[in-house]
């Protein structure tokens, strides 16, 4: 997501959104020198917009071939031939008439009150495959007199389907330069390189229609009207849209673009009359199908997350024995050898950041899996298929289909998820799909249920993580339905209306490194919060909690750790798990839920002498501590547990930015609902369950 | 919309702001538009100027058409 740096030049309403120290993505790109010109990078959405900009910053933008990846400005350095510039990624417009917040966004960046504070020259991306569709955003900014460079992508793709452009003469129709890239292979670079420079140079551009048909936007200062606008208004721009009316003005100018867009075309595509059957049809014809089509979409989901857990389980092994065994040992070994062994600071070394990032780091392998199949289906262009497919569920909650890809960014990490709900241009709809967005599961939650799944249903650990996703599916759509029966009883959804993609093969580079941004922030978290948590858990461990003892010197269930987890405890008993030590794990939860597991392993390590811990001892503890605090019911109450752990509270990352995006009424609406719903269904899950089982 | 023949759109009707959408889509008077196959949720997909673009039946609906020449 957008790194702090590079949106703080930008204006204040530009800068929402900006990253949680969290488990989403960092994509931060080098930023060019204070003063430098600044280009705009524009297009409709998926285009390609985030894949050149990654290309020519060095940035890691979260890409992906489906509608609505970028929902923030990403700024970054774009290294020209004798000259940086500051490179600005806009979230993907049609046009400069917004239907949604992050078209609008764009909309206020290229068209800034302030002519100081516009771009120098923007970069209008267009599909060679769709080139009238993305001309209308070009129409548009030719009305200004901003320079424009478009920027022909997707050649490939057009050449397949019989498509053939003629740059010269597009150029010449549109007046301003056109150039072909490649971004996903970076092809072109040079060519734009210089275009771009020459654009730049070159200064304010001849608005492409008659000047006295431009009506004036003023400014609202003392003095200013239509007739006599002062230095600030925004002269050069065409009426704006007045809240989405359709006045004949509007009427006029479209069909006058239209009509510029298809002389364009005329001039510069030869394309083949016919409508042929492409693979995509073909494939498309199942993929989205009635029945088959949301079939196809489960298969895939289950085959993810089973291939995920099969191939990463000898991995996480393998580096469980490592980290439990000779590393700490060796540690051990290492304070023994220089006198500091057997001691808080040995404890702390071994019991805690060892045994705590050390398990978090086992699970490496699954996350950098997920992420890439996950990585490897958004380059393919299944996702927007993915949204057909989910629209009659998500209207049955008063959602458009398009409130779909948010909640799937969310399977991956709620932060983003909640940034991504400003695809969707209703308000309410925003605040519902915020509000069901911490019901998916996210990729921190799966560390616990892969932990728990494997330990007590080893034989079916593929399914039961699975299922905990069917169950956080169905989650969204009852809270959902919930919502919309009390809450949200007038509002309406908007209809389909989604453009899919051509499948693409997926190339690795793009997909690795969509995955290794995503562990990457995984990793910042276990360096970063999960640390701190490890060092505030272990300190509340060292402390005595009334029972005797002095500090350091305190076994951990008469530790403050404990005395403040047994205080909640009673809560959960109903629900199977009132221990303290799966309590203690789901306080700590709340901070981050990859700090879950590394909470058990401290404590766990605690109770043990370390010379006498065993690979794979954290599975054994726990079905100890579930099998206690059950009854003997130890399968059922972990079962509980989990469901309790998918729904109760996302974590402080996710309410931050919820607050950001609905407001804290909303936010605090939403936790109180997460925590009901969670002690509910879990006390029935166990209740119900131990009944059967 | 019988699946694979070419149509001319006549009228868009809607709110306005599906009307623009629509627009921006390329489906707008006098635009050709090609049926394909259906979706789950009773909607379908359409060819525009080679795009595919999957359409809710509501939205459909609202699309008035006639056959090509």
């Amino acid at each position: 997501m957008t790194p702090e740096t590079a949106t703080s030049t930008l204006p204040a309403d530009t800068t929402r959104g900006l990253a949680a120290a969290n488990c989403h993505e960092d994509g931060s790109a080098p930023q060019a020198p204070a003063g430098a010109r600044v280009v705009a990078l524009a297009g409709a959405p998926n285009v390609g917009k985030s894949t050149l900009f990654n290309a020519l910053t060095g940035a890691r933008r979260t890409v992906g071939n489906w509608p609505g990846t970028t929902v923030e400005v990403g700024r970054g350095a774009w290294a020209l031939p004798g000259e940086q510039v500051s490179l600005v990624d806009l979230p993907g417009a049609y046009s400069l008439d917004p239907m949604s917040p992050d078209e609008e966004l764009t909309r206020d960046l290229l068209l800034a009150a302030d002519p100081a504070a516009r771009p120098g020259a923007v970069v209008v991306i267009a599909s060679a495959a769709h080139l009238a569709r993305s001309l209308y955003l070009v129409a548009q900014v030719r009305e200004t007199t901003l320079p424009v460079v478009v920027v022909l992508t997707m050649i490939d793709v057009a050449a397949r389907r019989g498509i053939e452009i003629d740059t010269a003469a597009l150029e010449r129709a549109l007046g301003c330069p056109v150039v072909s890239v490649d971004p996903r292979r970076r092809r072109g670079h040079e060519d734009l390189d210089r275009v771009v420079l020459a654009a730049l140079d070159a200064g304010p551009a001849t608005p492409r229609v008659d000047p006295a048909r431009v009506r004036v936007q003023p400014c609202g200062c003392r003095g200013c009207t239509a007739d006599a606008p002062c230095s600030c208004c925004p002269h050069d721009l065409v009426e704006p849209a007045l809240d989405g009316e359709h006045t004949a003005y509007e009427l006029e100018r479209a069909d006058e673009r239209f009509a510029w867009i298809e002389r364009a075309v005329t001039a510069g595509v030869t394309a083949r009359a016919d409508v042929r059957q492409t693979w995509t049809d073909r494939i498309d014809r199942w993929v989205t199908a009635p029945v088959i089509g949301p079939l196809i979409f489960l298969a895939v989901m289950w085959a993810v997350f089973q291939v995920t857990t099969v191939v990463a389980a000898p991995l996480q092994d393998g580096l469980d024995q490592l980290v439990s065994g000779p590393v700490s040992a060796a540690v051990s070994a290492g304070l023994g050898a220089i006198g500091l062994g057997g001691g808080l600071i040995e404890g702390f070394l071994v019991n805690g950041l060892i045994a705590g990032v050390g398990m978090v780091l086992t699970f490496v392998p699954l996350m950098g899996l997920m992420f890439l199949l996950i990585a490897v289906l958004e380059d393919s262009g299944y996702m927007a298929r993915a949204a057909v497919v989910t629209d009659r569920l998500m209207g049955r909650l008063g959602l458009p289909g398009r409130a779909f890809l948010p909640l799937v960014v969310g399977f991956g990490c709620n932060v983003p998820a909640i940034s991504a709900t400003r695809i969707l241009p209703n308000a309410r709809h925003r605040i519902l799909t915020s509000l069901l967005v911490p019901f998916t599961s996210c990729s921190a939650r799966l560390t616990v249920f892969v932990l728990l799944a494997t330990t007590f249903f080893p034989e079916r650990a593929g399914t039961v993580v699975f299922a905990m996703y069917l169950t956080s599916i169905l989650l969204v759509v009852l809270i959902g339905l919930l919502l919309r029966s009390t809450l949200w009883r007038a509002v309406g959804a908007d209809p389909l209306v989604i453009d899919l993609p051509p499948y693409q093969r997926p190339t690795a580079r793009l997909s690795l490194s969509v995955m290794w941004l995503r562990l990457k922030g995984f990793l910042r978290t276990a360096g970063g919060i999960i640390v701190a948590t490890v060092c505030v858990v272990w300190l509340l461990q060292m402390i005595p909690g009334g029972g005797g003892g002095t500090f350091g010197a305190v076994p951990v269930e008469d530790s403050l750790y404990a005395a403040v987890s047994r205080f909640v405890a009673p809560v959960l008993a109903p629900a199977g798990f009132g221990d303290w030590q799966a309590v203690s794990a789901l306080v700590v939860g709340f901070i981050a839920k990859e700090a879950v597991i590394s909470s058990w392993a401290q404590t766990y390590a605690l109770a043990e002498p370390a010379s006498e811990r065993q690979p794979g001892a954290l599975g054994q503890h726990l079905l100890a501590t579930f099998e206690s605090s059950s009854g003997g019911h130890a399968g059922v109450a972990v079962v509980a547990f989990m469901v309790f752990l998918l729904a109760y509270t996302p974590c402080v990352a996710t309410i931050s930015a919820q607050k950001r995006e609905i407001g804290v009424r909303w936010t605090a609406l939403g936790l109180v609902l997460g925590l009901v719903v969670a002690w509910v269904l879990a006390v029935l899950v166990f209740q119900v369950g131990r009944l059967i089982w | 919309m019988p699946a694979g023949a070419a149509l001319v759109v006549h009228a868009v009707d809607g709110p306005p702001a599906l009307v623009r959408r629509l627009a921006e889509l390329g489906i707008r008077r006098s635009a050709v538009v090609t049926p394909m196959h259906r979706t789950a949720g009773g909607g379908r997909v359409i060819d525009v100027a080679g795009s595919r673009i999957a359409l809710a039946v509501s939205v459909l609906r609202s699309i008035h058409t006639e056959p090509q020449g």
